[in-house]
C-alpha cells in the first residue's frame, strides 16, 4: 500500500512537473517601424524563472524562445532604437512581430552603431567586426563618397596592399580568399575604379559584417574571411529615398511600398562623371575619352503570408575607360538573388536561396578591319538551403546545403588584321561543381560557457566538357621554370576530370569571465576551390579566377585564434578587445618568373605551390555612445609564405605583409547641425624587392638582384590624416520632410606622397642614368565637398 | 599580352598616378660575371663580350670588362672554334668568321674560363625564316610626328611549332634598339600557346623595331633586317629581360633575376654567370627609301 502510494504519488509528481515544464515558444521578427526593414543586430531578453534568456534575431529579424508558460517582460533592444518592453502572457506557441521606432535624434543624424553597446562580449562568435551604414557614413571618405570596402579596411586584421588596389586583404590572405556576399551572392571584383571605391551603393546598404575567424559552417569556398553585406529591404510603410552630388559621382536611392505591409522595392543608381568634368583640360587628342562606371542595386520583396516571404535583389554595375577608335575597355559585375524565407514553425525558420552571379571583361584594340577583341568572365549558378532550428534557449542549430555550378571563359580573343587575316586564341571554357552540406550546434553549457561545433563537408569536381593537362616533373632543381606538357586528355560534357572531398571542421567556445569579460576561442578549417591567378603588384581587373584541376590543388588553411572581450565605464561605454590568430596556409599558388598569365592554355605548367603563414594581435577599443565615438584599432602582423623555386626556397613576406596597422577614427557631435570626423590611418611599409646591380646583354641593360631574394626591403610606411564635416542644412518649410546636408572633406590633409611601389627604371631624358621611381596613386591633399539628402 | 599591360601602365598613370625620382639605398653587391654570346653565321667577325655586374646606380656601360679568359666553342664533333680578345677592346672576344658556324639544327657548347671558374653552356643552332620583301609606306604624320616612311617585312614562320626568332634592325648600318624592347617572335607571333605555324609573321612583328617615331625612316635611307633564329630558352631570355626592364605601375609583376644558361664546373666555386649564349642562323635584307 504504502510503496503503491508512493508510485502514485510520484507519478503525479512527475505528471504535474510534465505539466509544469510544459514549455512554449515565442517567436517573431523584429522591424523598423518605419520602414518595416528588419532588424537583424537587434536583441531580445527575458527573464523566465529568475533566468536570463537572451536571443539574437537571424539577418532576416527572426527571433524565438522558449519558456514555460507564464507571464513576462520581453525587452525588445536596437542600438539608435527605443527600446520596447512587451508584457506577454504565454500559454501556448505565441507569434509577436515587434516594430522598433528609431531615436528621435538620430533621425537627423545617423547614429546607429553597427551592434549594442558590449554585445561582443557576450556572443560566441569572434573575430567579427560589423558595420552599420550609419558608422561608415561619419568616416570621412575619399571625395566625400563613403564607402564600404574603404572604410573596413580601417578595422584591426584588415588591409591593403595601397590606394588603387582591388579588393582587401584579412589576416595574412590574398583579396581573393575573401568570400564577397551582396545578398548571398558572390561578388567576384567587388571595385569600381581600379579599387578606389567599392560596387556597394551605400544608399542600397543595410549591414556590413565581416567574419576574419570562426567562420560558421554555413560559408565555405574561401580561405581568409566572409564580408557579408546585405542590402535594404525597401520600405515597406512609406516612400522614401536618398542620394548625393559630388565631385566624382552622384547617386539616387528610392524605396517604397508597393502593396503597403506585403510588398516593397529599392531602386539605386550611381553614375560617375570624371570624364565629363575633365574634357575642358584634356588635349584635344583626348577629349573622346570614356572614363567612367555607373551601377543599379534593386530589390524587391513580397510578404505571402506572416510565415512566407520572398525577395529578389539584384545589382549591375560597369566600369568603362576608352579612348574610341584606338582602346576600349569595360569590367563589370551582374548578380541576382531569389530568397524564400519560410518559417515552418515558432522554432524552424528556412531560407532558400537561388543566386547568378557573373564578373565579366571586355578589351579592344583598334578599330575597323584592323582590331583586337578580347573577352573574358566567370560565371556561377548557386542554390542553397538553410535552416535556423531554436531546439531550445540552450540550443540553436543552424545546418543546410548548397550547390554552385562555375562556369569559366578565361578569354576568347581574336585578332583581325586590315589584310582580312583574323587569329583565334580564344581558350575554351572550364566548368566546375562545388557542393556543401553543413551543420554548426551552439549549446549553452551554463550560464558562463557556451560551445558551438560545426562540421562543413565540401565536394569539388572538374567537370567537362575540357582537356587535363599532364606535365613533366620539373628535371632541375630549378622549379622556377615552366613545365613541359605530357600529355593532354580530353573529356566529354559533365564528365568528372578531378575531383576533391574535404571535411571542414569548426569550433568556437565562449567562457564568461563575469559581466563585462569574457573570453572565446575558435577553430576552422576552411578549402578554397577557386583561385584569382594574378601575379602583378596589386590585383587589377584583368586578372582571371582558375578553377582547382589535377594540377592546381584546393587551398586550405587552418585558423586558431583566442580573443578576450572586455566592456567598461559606465553602462558599456568602452569595448576592449585583443585577438590574436595563427593561420597555416597550404597549397598557395606562385607563379614561375615571366609567367604569362594571360589566354596561356598551357597556363597550369606555370604555377608554383608552396605554404603560407600569418599570425598576428588584433587590439581594438571602441566608445559607440555619446558625443565622442570613435575607435583604435591595432595590428601587429605577419605573413608569410614559402615557394619552392623562389627566394633560395626560404619563407618570404607576400606583398601585403603589414607588420604594423594602425587606425584611429573619430568622431564628435557639436551640435545638432556640425559634426566632424577624423582618421588617421598608418600603415608599415609593403615588402618589395629592389636590384643591386646591373649588366648590359645585346644592348639591353637588366637590372640584376645578386641577392636573389624576394622582398626582403620594405617601401616607406602608409600614413594619411583625413577630415570631414557634416554640416545639416536647415529644413525647407514647403518640405519639411526633405532633409539634407552638406559634407566637407580633406583626404590626405598633410599632402603625402604615399608610395604604392617603388620602381627602377633607366635613363630618362631628365635623369641620365638608372633610378628609383615612387610611385603614388594620390600625391596631394584632396578635397572634396558632397552635398547628401533624403526624404 | 605583355603590349596590352604597357599600354595599361601608360595609360594609368595618366590617369592616376603620381612619379617622383627618390635616393633609395641599395645593399651591397657581389660582383658577378657576364657573359654577352648571342652568335650568328653572318660573314665577318663574331664577337663575345665579358664584363662585370656594376652597382645599378652607377652609370650605363661601366661596367669593367673582364680580360683574360679563355673561350672555345665546340661544335657537335667536339671541334674547337677559340675566341681571342681583341687587342685594342679588352674583355671583347673575337671570331674572325661566322660563317664557320654552318650546322643548324646541332649542338654547339661554350667554355669560358677565367679567373678560375669555368662557365659551360649548350645551345642548339636554331634555323631562321627566310625574309621575303621590305615594305614601305609614307605617313602624313600628326601634330606629334613629322611625315615618314613606315616600314615593314614580309616572311613566313618556318613550319614547325616552337621556332623563334629575334628580329634586328638598322637604319644606314646603325643598330635600332631602344634598350627596352626587343623584337621577339614565336612562331610567327608573341607568345605561344596559340597556333601561329607556318603562317606570314603578324602585322606588330612585322613593324616592332623598325618604326622609332624618335628616329623615322626618311627618302634616301638604307633599311636592314636581320632575322636570326634563336633557341626557345633565349626567347625566354629576352622576354624576362624586357619585362624587368619595363617594370612598374600599378601593373609591376615581382622583380625576378633573368636567369643565365651558363653552369659553372669547378665545383669548388660558388659563383655564378649571368648573360646568355645562344647560336643561331641569321637573314638579311636591305633595301634604300625611295
Amino acid at each position: 500500500m504504502n510503496i503503491k502510494h508512493t508510485i502514485l504519488t510520484s507519478l503525479f509528481l512527475l505528471v504535474s512537473m510534465v505539466t509544469f515544464a510544459q514549455n512554449y515558444t515565442v517567436s517573431g521578427y523584429v522591424k523598423d517601424s518605419a520602414s518595416g526593414e528588419a532588424l537583424g543586430n537587434s536583441f531580445v531578453s527575458t527573464t523566465s524563472a529568475g533566468k536570463f534568456v537572451d536571443a539574437f534575431p537571424n539577418a532576416y529579424g527572426f527571433y524565438s524562445f522558449t519558456v514555460p508558460a507564464g507571464n513576462y517582460k520581453i525587452k525588445f533592444s536596437m542600438p539608435g532604437y527605443i527600446s520596447k518592453i512587451e508584457q506577454l502572457s504565454v500559454s501556448s506557441n505565441t507569434t509577436l512581430n515587434i516594430n522598433l521606432a528609431k531615436k528621435v535624434n538620430t533621425i537627423k543624424k545617423v547614429r546607429v552603431t553597427g551592434k549594442k553597446a558590449g554585445e561582443d562580449v557576450g556572443k560566441t562568435e569572434m573575430s567579427v567586426n560589423k558595420l552599420s551604414i550609419g558608422q561608415i557614413k561619419r568616416i570621412p571618405a575619399l571625395l566625400g563618397e563613403v564607402d564600404v570596402v574603404r572604410s573596413l579596411q580601417l578595422l584591426p586584421g584588415v588591409s591593403t596592399v595601397g590606394e588603387g588596389a582591388s579588393g582587401f586583404n584579412v589576416r595574412g590572405g590574398n583579396i581573393d580568399q575573401n568570400l564577397v556576399l551582396l545578398d548571398e551572392a558572390p561578388v567576384f571584383n567587388s571595385s569600381h575604379l581600379f579599387g578606389f571605391f567599392s560596387v556597394f551603393n551605400p544608399d542600397a546598404v543595410r549591414n556590413v559584417t565581416l567574419v576574419k575567424g570562426g567562420i560558421p559552417a554555413a560559408y565555405g569556398g574561401r580561405l581568409s574571411s566572409v564580408l557579408d553585406v546585405r542590402s535594404k529591404e525597401g520600405n515597406i510603410k512609406k516612400f522614401a529615398g536618398a542620394g548625393g552630388v559630388g565631385a566624382i559621382f552622384s547617386r539616387g536611392m528610392i524605396e517604397g511600398p508597393i502593396k503597403k505591409d506585403k510588398s516593397s522595392f529599392l531602386l539605386a543608381g550611381r553614375r560617375s562623371y570624371i570624364d565629363v568634368l575633365a574634357k575642358p583640360f584634356l588635349n584635344e587628342d583626348l577629349q573622346d575619352a570614356v572614363f567612367n562606371f555607373w551601377d543599379v542595386t534593386a530589390k524587391v520583396n513580397y510578404i505571402f503570408s506572416p510565415l512566407n516571404r520572398v525577395f529578389v535583389s539584384s545589382y549591375f554595375g560597369r566600369d568603362k575607360f576608352a579612348f574610341p577608335g584606338a582602346f576600349g575597355f569595360d569590367w563589370g559585375s551582374q548578380t541576382l538573388t531569389a530568397r524564400w524565407n519560410h518559417t515552418f514553425n515558432t522554432k524552424l525558420f528556412s531560407n532558400t536561396t537561388a543566386v547568378y552571379s557573373k564578373y565579366d571583361y571586355r578589351l579592344e584594340f583598334g578599330s575597323g578591319n584592323d582590331r583586337f577583341d578580347w573577352n573574358s568572365d566567370i560565371t556561377n549558378y548557386s542554390a542553397k538551403i538553410d535552416f535556423d532550428w531554436f531546439a531550445s534557449n540552450k540550443q540553436k542549430i543552424d545546418f543546410g546545403v548548397i550547390g554552385t555550378y562555375y562556369d569559366f571563359r578565361p578569354g576568347d580573343a581574336v585578332a583581325n588584321q586590315s589584310n582580312g587575316t583574323s587569329f583565334d586564341f580564344s581558350l575554351p571554357h572550364k566548368y566546375a561543381f562545388e557542393g556543401g552540406i553543413f551543420i554548426d550546434d551552439e549549446y549553452k553549457v551554463n550560464r558562463n560557457i557556451t560551445l558551438k561545433g560545426g562540421l562543413r563537408l565540401s565536394y569539388y569536381d572538374y567537370i567537362g566538357k575540357g582537356t587535363a593537362y599532364y606535365y613533366n616533373p620539373n628535371p632541375t632543381d630549378d622549379l622556377n621554370k615552366p613545365l613541359d606538357l605530357d600529355t593532354a586528355i580530353s573529356f566529354g560534357s559533365l564528365k568528372s576530370m578531378q575531383r576533391y572531398f574535404n571535411p571542414e571542421p569548426r569550433f568556437s567556445a565562449k567562457f564568461q569571465l563575469d559581466s563585462s569579460s569574457s573570453l572565446k576561442l575558435s577553430y576552422n578549417r576552411m578549402v578554397q576551390y577557386i583561385h584569382l591567378i594574378s601575379n602583378t603588384t596589386a590585383s587589377v581587373p584583368l586578372d582571371v579566377w582558375t578553377p582547382s584541376t589535377n594540377n592546381i590543388k584546393p587551398e586550405i588553411a587552418d585558423q586558431v585564434a583566442i580573443g578576450f572581450f572586455k566592456n567598461f565605464g559606465k553602462k558599456a561605454l568602452f569595448e576592449f578587445s585583443v585577438e590574436t590568430y595563427h593561420k597555416w596556409l597550404g597549397n598557395q599558388i606562385n607563379y614561375v618568373d615571366g609567367a604569362d598569365l594571360l589566354l596561356n592554355a598551357q597556363l597550369e605548367g606555370q604555377l608554383l605551390y608552396g605554404d603560407g603563414r600569418a599570425y598576428g594581435a588584433e587590439f581594438y577599443i571602441k566608445k559607440a555612445s555619446g558625443k565622442f565615438t570613435g575607435w583604435i584599432s591595432y595590428t601587429l602582423a605577419r605573413t608569410e609564405i614559402l615557394i619552392n623555386g623562389l627566394n633560395n626556397n626560404e619563407y618570404f613576406p607576400t606583398r601585403f605583409d603589414r607588420p604594423h596597422n594602425l587606425s584611429v577614427v573619430g568622431s564628435y557631435d557639436f551640435n545638432d547641425r556640425w559634426t566632424v570626423s577624423s582618421t588617421f590611418s598608418y600603415q608599415a611599409g609593403t615588402p618589395a624587392t629592389f636590384p643591386t646591380s646591373q649588366y648590359t646583354v645585346q644592348g639591353f641593360t637588366i637590372p640584376h638582384n645578386a641577392l636573389n631574394s624576394r622582398n626582403d626591403v620594405r617601401i616607406p610606411a602608409y600614413h594619411r590624416l583625413d577630415v570631414s564635416a557634416i554640416h545639416q542644412l536647415k529644413k525647407w518649410k514647403k518640405w519639411a520632410s526633405w532633409e539634407h546636408e552638406i559634407v566637407f572633406g580633406a583626404y590626405n590633409v598633410y599632402n603625402r606622397r604615399n608610395p604604392f611601389s617603388i620602381y627602377f627604371q633607366g635613363p630618362t631624358d631628365e635623369i641620365t642614368r638608372n633610378h628609383a621611381i615612387r610611385y603614388s596613386i594620390i600625391g596631394s591633399i584632396v578635397p572634396s565637398i558632397t552635398y547628401n539628402f533624403k526624404f | 599580352m605583355r603590349n596590352i599591360l604597357y599600354l595599361f601602365i601608360l595609360v594609368s598613370i595618366f590617369t592616376l598616378g603620381c612619379e617622383d625620382p627618390i635616393e633609395v639605398d641599395l645593399r651591397d653587391d657581389k660582383k658577378e660575371l657576364v657573359i654577352d654570346a648571342v652568335l650568328n653565321n653572318d660573314s665577318g667577325i663574331q664577337k663575345i663580350i665579358l664584363t662585370r655586374t656594376v652597382g645599378y646606380f652607377e652609370p650605363r656601360g661601366s661596367n669593367p670588362p673582364v680580360s683574360g679568359a679563355s673561350i672555345a666553342l665546340l661544335d657537335a664533333d667536339s671541334f674547337p672554334y677559340f675566341f681571342v680578345e681583341s687587342a685594342t677592346e679588352p674583355g671583347t672576344y673575337i671570331y674572325p668568321n661566322g660563317q664557320d658556324f654552318n650546322r643548324i639544327g646541332e649542338q654547339y657548347g661554350l667554355v669560358v674560363a677565367s679567373n678560375g671558374d669555368t662557365f659551360v653552356s649548350i645551345s642548339t643552332m636554331a634555323p631562321a625564316a627566310p625574309l621575303d620583301s621590305l615594305l614601305w609606306r609614307f605617313e602624313s604624320g600628326n601634330s606629334f610626328i613629322d611625315p615618314y616612311y613606315e616600314v615593314e617585312f614580309a616572311a613566313k614562320d618556318l613550319v614547325g611549332t616552337g621556332n623563334t626568332y629575334f628580329i634586328r634592325s638598322f637604319k644606314n648600318d646603325t643598330l635600332l634598339n631602344s634598350g627596352e624592347s626587343a623584337n621577339i617572335a614565336y612562331d610567327a607571333a608573341f607568345s605561344p600557346g596559340a597556333d601561329f605555324d607556318g603562317i606570314e609573321f603578324i602585322v606588330p612583328i612585322r613593324r616592332i623595331g623598325i618604326n622609332d617615331f624618335d628616329n623615322t625612316f626618311q627618302l634616301g635611307d638604307k633599311v636592314e633586317v636581320q632575322m636570326m633564329g634563336i633557341s626557345n630558352e633565349f626567347f625566354l631570355f629576352l622576354n624576362l629581360a624586357e619585362q624587368q626592364i619595363n617594370n612598374g605601375g600599378l601593373f609591376a609583376t615581382p622583380p625576378s633575376n633573368v636567369p643565365s644558361n651558363f653552369v659553372n664546373r669547378t665545383t669548388s666555386s660558388e659563383n655564378r654567370a649571368n648573360g646568355f649564349f645562344v647560336i643561331g642562323e641569321s637573314n638579311r635584307i636591305s633595301a634604300i627609301i625611295q
